[in-house]
């Protein structure tokens, strides 16, 4: 009996063997690292069918642009003028100048392995980027713009979240003519929100916060240096009408009164230019009226119910 | 030449110089002094450069050439001989031609008389033998400084001096067919496990073999499953070590010949002990002990993880660095795995002709190996740097844990090629055949990877960790604990 | 074949749940995560009539020893149709990893083949691996939480979904079978007659891995969760505890590992089972692993999940047939005390 399971454990590893051999020799599809083009940032974008422009990393080659019928299609198509397969799992900028391209998102995801953390970019119809364009930069430039709590803190998971939501709405940054700033996609309009908006979301949405702000005192204009901030939303209906609290509290030094009239002022033009005139819940108004107000939530529906609700505000300084 | 082996000494001493002069063929190194003891023809045999000429002279040539009893017989003259002269602490007494040449051999000196059935044996070896010197592979900074020799004797002593307690029980008998070593069992007898004592004789009794050169000869007959990529059977060139382990319920067997003691059981946790983390605070040990096992898991897996993930996951890499690979790797001519393999096999060959040449020249081919060869393939683009960065990081990983260098070295490679062609799936196929093999290891019925698996929480203060003396002291830990 | 211990049985028992949580493939939210703790209760319950009838010294290799043979014939078939449901969890899970081939019979010889080498070392073995992949899930668990934990958002767990907590319990125990294979294994605890209870310490364990597991999938994904196909592989996706780039290939080493110790644990149960009933039968792991890839390539062409199936077959090997062996014990013990 021994002997059988010694020759078996032969036969086994003599088939282990042959088969590991076949794979590399047969099957071995696998791309060496020098075969592969690294892409830093694609543009699609949708005239006639889809055209996509693979911007590489610094010092590879110039930029690739494919045409196709399809996603996969068109990056294959690129892939021919640099004569190598294309790899998108690094890219960190993705931009596209038809709303319709936010269905695509998923596939981006789980099909062409980007990162949950590729940031993302709408071009507006009066804004370009060119093949010549600094994709790099771009992409630096839009990090350090979040980074100082001018425009919120956005990526491919947060957009594909919001766009699964009820509400449907995606916030997501935009290159307009007078520069970066942050537009609203729902049911394939855009709506472009205003600098003093985009920072005001940044305060409600309480992912990231300036590091300080501009205020005008006696002295003239100071700063006021924010060391933290967090954000609370709180939901109560009253008369059938949810009242939404909004609680940021902040922990900075400088003129704390100047400070609060211009969060408070970018809050409310927030809240006007998202929930108001666009009609959209990019703040997350509707996952805390699913938290504290469960039923009022489940009666309404918030895919095509207009906004109606009453905003506190409450800025808290330490 | 007939057998000899159960062959009792014959009283006549002509017939008995003639039989050994026969079985030993008239070998040069067996000195035979005839001569009278008060009237009775005797013989004193020694074997050539075996004993001590000062020793042998004043011990025993002396005072038996001094004996003068009259109307002696050979009996009374053999119990004169026992009982009142005290000719040297190791006697003994040969029965037949087989112990009289094993007494002989080992540097004993045998007096023949005429008219007795047996022979009367006594230690004077004064053979050449190295010195107690510090162990060369277990080297320590605080630890003690001897190591083991090769005299079976001299380790007996060096183990003696430091566990002066009459539990430590020491059994010394001969194996090998032929070289018929002396095989010494070293054990605490109220701490070890009787079933390992009687289970490690039987092994030893069973084995046919020839002669016993070194501890590899042995160590095949103390493991218990073929196919175990992990020792079984541990070895350790440092009699503080060895008593460490005997304390712990552990068997020693020295051998005379080797300066290398076995340990059974092994536990494979012990390769990443040394004397030093008993020496250190127990912060700092406890820091150097998890590094052991991270660099371990860096030796075997990280050529292979790096292979992997740049064929086959990319995603994984950082951004930085996965451009510097590929920048690196432009023109390189062959494949990452293939690449990987080659340096470790360079390495492997530089490594092998490094330890088989005389020292002077082995300084030589490390400059060779490295400068020209390494140097000279980086720049002609044979060899990427970031893959000779890996692999070197990787190759000197495996000297932080020496005791597991064998496997490392061939898992390291098997990795490269499962990773390489399946990726990181590939590398979780392996890694759990290498988990079931390393689990399925035994050592007389103790698992090789206890206490991890199986899991003892107790045994944690000195496996990952390292708490204080003051703790371990009351812990009166013994193997058994682990016995399955 | 050597005893284990119970720490060595709960292991074995959560790897094997750990795998099915892995490959869960249905949508998760508040109410399942409900439904998974009520379910773990009634598996609890399920476990008692096991816990009494081994106190009472029952032994399964003394029943087949007596020449009964049905009941362990129904465990063997149970086992073999579960390792090819695994098989099937694999081929269908490797969709969503990054596996370097595309040809699932492939993954599935290669696992089979690691699959028989481990069953080839006996269940000591097997147990004691489990031991260092339960330390490895462990280290897993905590990554994943550190790279979950910038995206958990508690709000999430408010969110209504169409799942019902009824519907979540027959969903997961449809999944609990590890019933019946704590049956089996308990056979082979040294602690039978003292504390069998504390045997039953895995179904606390699986629950916090579960419930864990799920609350990131719900605060982390959250409204994209209806839309996961695999929750885990999914959380696994978007959870980066690096900066930039997605770790989620990583979890493929842990994958392989669950996978392995799964199938491994079906194939020595039956593999052992077979030679109880069958003593002379030879190659019986061959044969235990032949029968359950081709179990996968029959549900995988006919399609079938058979999740009621699998309710009632835990239902009646694990609480049925325990109680009508408790029943027997009784009898036989009165009959005993009579004579």
């Amino acid at each position: 009996m021994n002997n059988i399971i010694v020759n078996m454990k032969k036969i086994i590893s003599i088939c282990l063997s042959t088969s590991l051999l076949l794979l590399t020799g047969c099957q071995n599809n696998t791309l060496e690292v020098r075969d592969r083009a690294y892409v830093q940032s694609a543009l699609f974008s949708e005239k006639n069918n889809i055209t996509i422009t693979l911007y590489p990393f610094e010092g590879e080659n110039k930029c690739s642009i494919g045409r196709g019928n399809t996603i996969s299609d068109a990056v294959e198509n690129a892939s021919v003028l640099w004569g190598k397969d294309v790899f998108m799992g690094h890219i960190e900028l993705l931009c596209f100048d038809k709303s319709d391209f936010t269905d695509k998102l998923e596939s981006c995801l789980y099909d062409y392995r980007i990162s949950p953390s590729c940031k993302l970019i709408f071009l507006s119809s009066d804004s370009k980027i060119s093949e010549d364009s600094d994709m790099t930069l771009l992409t630096d430039r839009l990090i350090m713009e979040e980074k100082n709590g001018r425009i919120p803190e956005t990526d491919l998971f947060h957009i594909l979240s919001e766009k699964k939501d009820d509400d449907g709405s995606m916030l997501i940054p935009a290159i307009t003519k007078n520069g970066l700033s942050m537009c609203i996609l729902k049911d394939g309009k855009s709506h472009t929100v205003s600098e003093k908006s985009a920072a005001g979301l940044c305060w409600l949405r309480g992912e990231n916060y300036p590091n300080r702000i501009s205020v005008y005192g006696e002295n003239g204009a100071e700063d006021y240096e924010i060391y933290s901030a967090r954000t609370n939303l709180s939901a109560e209906i009253k008369d059938n009408i949810p009242h939404i609290k909004v609680k940021i509290s902040i922990k900075g030094s400088g003129n704390a009164e100047a400070a609060k009239g211009i969060i408070k002022s970018e809050c409310t033009d927030a809240i006007k230019d998202t929930i108001k005139t666009a009609e959209s819940d990019v703040i997350g108004f509707g996952r805390c009226l699913a938290k504290y107000c469960p039923e009022y939530y489940s009666s309404q529906d918030f895919s095509t119910a207009k906004w109606a609700s009453v905003f506190d505000f409450d800025i808290d300084f330490n | 030449m007939s057998d000899f082996k159960n062959e009792t000494i014959n009283p006549d001493l002509q017939q008995n110089i003639r039989r050994i002069k026969e079985i030993s063929d008239g070998s040069s190194d067996v000195m035979i002094n005839e001569f009278t003891l008060s009237g009775i023809p005797a013989a004193l045999l020694v074997c050539e450069g075996m004993v001590a000429t000062s020793i042998i002279t004043e011990l025993i040539l002396d005072p038996i050439t001094n004996i003068q009893l009259s109307n002696i017989t050979t009996p009374k003259l053999m119990d004169y001989l026992n009982s009142e002269l005290l000719l040297s602490l190791d006697r003994g007494e040969a029965k037949n031609y087989h112990d009289l040449f094993r007494f002989l051999n080992s540097g004993f000196a045998v007096l023949l008389l005429h008219g007795a059935s047996s022979a009367l044996v006594y230690g004077v070896q004064g053979y050449d033998k190295r010195s107690v010197s510090e162990p060369t592979g277990e080297s320590n900074v605080m630890g003690a400084g001897d190591g083991f020799a090769e005299t079976v004797r001299m380790n007996m002593s060096l183990v003696r001096r430091r566990m002066k307690t009459p539990f430590l029980k020491m059994e010394l008998f001969p194996l090998g067919e032929k070289s018929q070593t002396d095989i010494c069992l070293c054990y605490m007898y109220d701490r070890v496990p009787k079933e390992l004592v009687s289970e490690i004789k039987n092994r030893l009794n069973s084995t046919e073999l020839e002669s016993i050169l070194s501890s590899g000869y042995l160590q095949p007959f103390l493991e218990n499953r073929r196919g175990c990529l992990f020792d079984t059977v541990s070895t350790t060139q440092r009699p503080d070590v060895m008593t460490a382990k005997l304390l712990e319920g552990r068997v020693g067997i020295l051998i005379d010949g080797t300066p290398f003691a076995i340990v059974v059981p092994k536990l494979m946790c012990e390769s990443f002990q040394t004397m030093d983390d008993y020496c250190f605070r127990p912060y700092y040990t406890t820091f150097i002990r998890i590094l052991k096992y991270i660099t371990f898991l860096i030796a075997l897996l990280l050529p292979a993880l790096y292979v992997a993930v740049s064929l086959h996951h990319p995603e994984l890499l950082n951004r930085t660095l996965l451009l510097i690979l590929a920048k690196a790797e432009e023109n390189a001519p062959l494949s990452l795995a293939v690449e990987a393999i080659g340096v470790l096999l360079v390495y492997e060959i530089i490594r092998e002709a490094g330890l088989r040449l005389p020292k002077a020249v082995g300084g030589s081919v490390s400059i060779v190996a490295g400068l020209i060869i390494g140097d000279a393939a980086v720049s002609s683009g044979l060899i990427s740097t970031p893959m000779l960065t890996v692999t070197a990081i990787s190759v000197i990983g495996g000297f932080v844990v020496p005791d597991l260098n064998q496997p490392i070295t061939i898992l390291r490679i098997a990795f490269i090629i499962a990773g390489g062609i399946l990726g990181l799936f590939g590398i979780g196929l392996l890694g759990s055949v290498v988990i079931f093999n390393a689990c399925a290891g035994e050592s007389f019925g103790f698992p090789t990877t206890a206490p991890i698996a199986p899991f003892k929480r107790r045994s944690m203060r000195d496996v990952f960790t390292r708490v204080s003396f003051r703790k371990m002291q009351s812990g009166n830990f013994t193997v058994e604990e682990y016995n399955e | 074949m050597n005893k284990i211990n119970c720490s060595q049985l709960t292991t074995s028992l959560l790897l094997s749940s750990a795998f099915m949580l892995m490959c869960l493939s249905t949508p998760v939210g508040i109410e399942y995560m409900a439904g998974t703790a009520i379910s773990f209760a009634i598996q609890f319950l399920l476990c008692i009539p096991i816990i009494i009838l081994y106190k009472k010294g029952f032994s399964l290799s003394a029943y087949c020893d007596g020449g009964h043979y049905f009941i362990p014939c129904l465990f063997v078939l149970y086992f073999i149709l579960r390792g090819g449901m695994s098989f099937i969890l694999v081929w269908n899970g490797s969709e969503e990893l990054s596996l370097p081939f595309s040809a699932p019979l492939i993954t599935a010889v290669l696992i089979g083949v690691v699959c028989f080498y481990a069953a080839s070392l006996g269940l000591s073995a097997f147990v004691r691996s489990s031991t260092i992949v339960a330390g490895i899930l462990a280290v897993t668990i905590v990554v994943l939480l550190i790279g979950a934990f910038q995206r958990m958002d508690t709000m999430e767990l408010s969110q209504s979904t169409d799942i019902t907590v009824a519907g979540s319990i027959i969903q997961n125990l449809s999944l609990a079978d590890t019933l019946p294979v704590f049956f089996v294994l308990m056979n082979f605890t040294n602690n039978n007659n003292k504390k069998p209870y504390k045997s039953l310490i895995f179904l606390p364990t699986g629950l916090v891995l579960w419930e864990t597991v799920l609350f990131l999938c719900i605060t982390v994904l959250g409204s994209l969760l209806p839309t996961a196909k695999y929750p885990f592989f999914l959380l696994t996706s978007v959870s980066q505890p690096f900066s930039s780039q997605r770790a989620d290939s990583l979890y493929l080493i842990l994958f392989v590992l669950l996978c392995i110790l799964r199938i491994t644990l079906f194939t020595v149960l039956s593999a052992h089972l077979l030679g109880m009933i069958f003593p002379k039968l030879k190659f019986r792991s061959v044969l235990t692993l032949l029968l359950m890839i081709g179990t996968a390539i029959l549900f995988g062409m006919i399609s079938y999940t058979g999740s009621i199936f699998s309710i009632i077959s835990i239902f009646i090997l694990s609480f049925v047939i325990p109680i009508i062996f408790c029943v027997q014990l009784k009898k036989h013990n009165s009959w005993k005390e009579k004579t």
